[in-house]
């Protein structure tokens, strides 16, 4: 027993100091031989945290949920229950970047090329959501690059389901717990500008 | 007579403290979108027809009485809403006849708390002016289209808010639209969106090129602007489709913001967008312009800049994903990059099923975040181009005076005159290299002191010489509708023709080469009422031999299959055009046409003036 935990232990820190998660970390080309090709990855886990039951909701057209349901049904059906793992009723992101509403607008209406941009490592929406997320310039290429390195995670496929409440969240998730954002009540002219 | 009228008008509630004598008479006008009309008493009418936007009763004619009126409203008793008083509802106003000292010392600063949020939001310390190129697939676009961005140095241009004029409710049917449109039955109101939806929108979705234009003007004029905004907000202004429209109306404002200019003034009877950018570089406020190619643009752009393995593996990783089959570890970041790109606008054009685009998208991007970033990433956001931007281009209307010299009909002096915009054989700086728009042209000869004879009239042609590469295999295409008048004996023959055509074209270093075919139908007028369909293949070439000396040539040949009217089943004809702009409205034009009827081969030349206004 307490081998196994060292061994969970061991690869909790493996994957949480990579930084360059899911993308060649030794735990990953171990777990790669036996899992699907597009088992999502950020270090060593290979579940996604999801937090509260509406966020199961996600727009009919958007290309997010068809390309998730094609996955769960092609190859990640049987990995489904991994997610319970996660006690996922304490999953809590930080608090100022859920309340945000001005970047969940901004992710809903550009969510492809924001994809598009964490996947390049960078780009012209990604910089724009950084500034509304109030990521510090000086922080930006870190950002960018944990971004990238962490796709998976903010774009899960397996999940099933996942919405743009989700996506800030996990990109919440992944730059709060390395000290980048901390400033998400930055007012932002999306709505209030249309009100005029 | 009007002035006179004015110096003399008392107050209406009081001394005659302000009147068309006093220097500021002028900013008044600006603010309130006056301008001088036949049909009032005052000899003004005000573009804003929401009864909203003043507080005398014919304030909408009579700018004096509404001053008088809104100074009133001003020094009136704050209501239980602060935000409703007149001082929060109309800043500009307030801050103007402030500046006449004309305001009483009992007049209220109310907390304008809902004007200091909208000040706090909108902030800018700069304007651009943004200019979407043409869009054939709609003809309400296809002049581009032009709106304003308030931008901050701390804030991220995507996330500007950008500010438009467009006419609201315009849902009619056919040639109601038309009318409507003609004769001001639609309201048009000014309205903001975040810029990154304008991008989407214009770049992504309609796949045009976006120039901005920064424009010379100090954050305190700006600021004048956007309180001015707040002003018309909700208000509406009778919109037409010819001069008060989305271009026209972003003068008006941006007068405002500058008084001292003359921007208003633009001399036609329509304005273009592009007319628009015409008028404010005429005023000296242009400034550095960038260039936010479209979404196929950049695709093009890469494509061409492919080593050919790169395109293979692109090629066979999207052909995977479009089946539906599951790729293999694929190709490097740009191929995959490019395939995101390309897998987005195959959507946006609803050639691809969604769940088809969800699987190909999906995978490409899971593919994509796995390989490094690109040491030189391709281009995304706006760039400087030596690509001269609009507001460098010549004017939208056109005149021709050519010496002309023909085998058939010996010499003459050929007179054209076109109401808009652009044809392959003008300059192109500023305008969409390939692209051709013409309306309303007409040309004629001078053969005698006293004999003009009008030879054609062309109504419409369109041609857009879209890039091909081997991924998006975009079609170029053009069509047309003229009439020509040709000598029969003593008489003439009127003709009508209509042409539709279809190919590629290959852009390469400023060059085009074409090859287009299609068919063309003539019908005969009058007495000889008749229609002879024929076919029809173009092959051209577009060069710059140096940046201001651009050379045009195409071999045009047709053949009808039954004898036509006029006799003639075969003709090729070559037309070579040379124009060496001297300055944005001036270029000289030299042309030769050899036209080969049945074996029967006429030739022709010209030389000439072309004049832009």
């Amino acid at each position: 027993m307490k081998m196994k935990r060292l061994i969970f232990l061991v690869l909790l820190w493996m994957g949480s100091t990579s930084t360059v998660l899911g993308s060649g970390g030794a735990v990953q080309k171990f777990w790669s031989k036996s899992m699907p090709d597009n088992m999502i990855w950020w270090g060593p886990y290979f579940f996604i945290p999801v937090c509260g039951v509406g966020s199961f909701i996600l727009p009919r057209d958007s290309w997010l949920s068809t390309y998730f349901a094609s996955a769960l049904n092609s190859t990640f059906s049987s990995s489904a229950p991994l997610s319970t793992t996660f006690n996922v009723s304490e999953c809590i992101g930080p608090k100022e970047f859920v309340q945000n509403d001005d970047l969940e607008k901004f992710a809903k209406d550009n969510m492809e090329l924001l994809a598009s941009n964490i996947a390049d490592g960078g780009g012209e929406t990604l910089a724009a959501f950084a500034e509304l997320a109030g990521v510090p310039e000086s922080e930006r290429g870190r950002f960018y690059r944990i971004m990238q390195n962490n796709y998976a995670l903010i774009f899960p496929a397996g999940t099933g389901n996942v919405d743009v409440y989700d996506v800030v969240q996990s990109i919440g998730w992944v730059t709060a717990d390395r000290g980048i954002t901390n400033n998400f009540a930055r007012e932002f002219t999306v709505e209030s500008a249309l009100s005029f | 007579m009007v002035v006179s009228f004015f110096s003399f008008c008392s107050g209406a509630f009081g001394a005659p403290f302000f009147s068309p004598a006093a220097p500021a008479w002028s900013e008044w006008l600006q603010i309130g979108h006056y301008h001088t009309s036949l049909v009032t008493a005052s000899g003004y009418r005000s573009l804003i027809d929401d009864d909203g936007f003043f507080f005398a009763p014919d304030g909408r004619d009579d700018p004096l009485e509404e001053f008088h009126h809104t100074v009133r409203a001003m020094e009136a008793p704050v209501p239980d809403n602060p935000d409703a008083h007149a001082a929060c509802t109309f800043p500009l106003r307030r801050r103007f006849i402030q500046s006449l000292g004309v305001l009483s010392e009992k007049a209220p600063r109310p907390d304008c708390r809902l004007l200091q949020r909208y000040r706090r939001l909108n902030k800018a310390e700069g304007m651009s002016l943004v200019f979407t190129t043409s869009y054939f697939g709609n003809p309400a676009s296809m002049f581009g289209h032009t709106f304003l961005r308030l931008d901050h140095p701390q804030r991220h241009h995507l996330l500007a808010p950008s500010i438009g004029y467009g006419a609201v409710n315009t849902h009619s049917p056919g040639l109601a639209y038309v009318w409507n449109g003609l004769t001001g039955g639609y309201d048009g109101m000014f309205s903001a969106q975040p810029y990154f939806r304008m991008v989407r929108q214009y770049g992504l979705l309609e796949n045009r090129d976006l120039w901005e234009i920064r424009l010379h003007l100090t954050g305190g004029q700006v600021g004048r602007m956007t309180d001015h905004l707040w002003e018309l907000a909700g208000k509406s202004a009778d919109y037409f489709f010819l001069d008060e429209n989305c271009s026209y109306m972003l003068l008006e404002i941006l007068q405002v913001a500058a008084p001292e200019k003359d921007l208003t003034r633009v001399g036609k009877p329509w304005v273009l967008p592009l007319d628009t950018i015409g008028v404010l570089r005429r005023e000296g406020l242009t400034g550095e312009a960038r260039l936010r190619r479209a979404r196929a643009t950049r695709i093009h752009r890469r494509v061409m800049a492919m080593e050919e393995d790169e395109l293979t593996a692109t090629r066979a990783w999207l052909d995977a994903l479009l089946d539906g089959r599951a790729p293999g570890p694929g190709p490097g970041s740009g191929p995959l990059e490019l395939s995101a790109e390309y897998l987005q606008y195959l959507k946006e054009k609803e050639e691809v099923p969604k769940e088809r685009f969800a699987f190909g998208y999906g995978h490409t991007l899971m593919a994509r975040s796995k390989r490094p970033k690109l040491k030189t990433p391709p281009e995304t956001k706006a760039v400087r181009t030596k690509r001269p931007p609009p507001d460098r281009g010549h004017g939208t209307m056109r005149a021709l005076s050519l010496f002309r010299d023909s085998d058939g009909e010996g010499q003459s002096l050929a007179l054209a005159a076109r109401l808009v915009q652009q044809d392959l054989t003008d300059p192109e700086a500023g305008y969409e290299p390939g692209e051709e728009l013409v309306l309303g042209e007409a040309e004629g000869d001078l053969s005698s002191p006293r004999r003009f004879r009008l030879r054609r009239f062309t109504v419409a042609r369109v041609r857009a010489l879209v890039p091909w590469d081997p991924l998006l295999r975009s079609w170029s295409w053009q069509s047309g509708l003229e009439w020509q008048r040709m000598p029969l004996g003593d008489s003439h023959l009127d003709l009508a023709l209509v042409d539709a055509h279809a190919g590629r074209s290959w852009h390469s270093g400023g060059r085009i080469t074409h090859v287009l075919g299609g068919a063309v139908v003539k019908y005969y007028g009058g007495d000889f009422g008749r229609t002879s369909p024929g076919l029809s293949l173009r092959m051209g070439w577009i060069g710059r031999i140096r940046p201001e000396w651009k050379v045009y040539s195409e071999l045009d040949g047709r053949w009808f299959p039954a004898t036509s009217f006029d006799g003639v089943r075969r003709v090729l004809a070559w037309h070579m055009v040379h124009t060496w702009q001297l300055k944005p409205g001036l270029a000289l034009r030299g042309e030769t046409l050899y036209r080969d009827r049945d074996g029967r081969g006429d030739r022709t030349w010209a030389v000439g003036t072309a004049f832009y206004f």
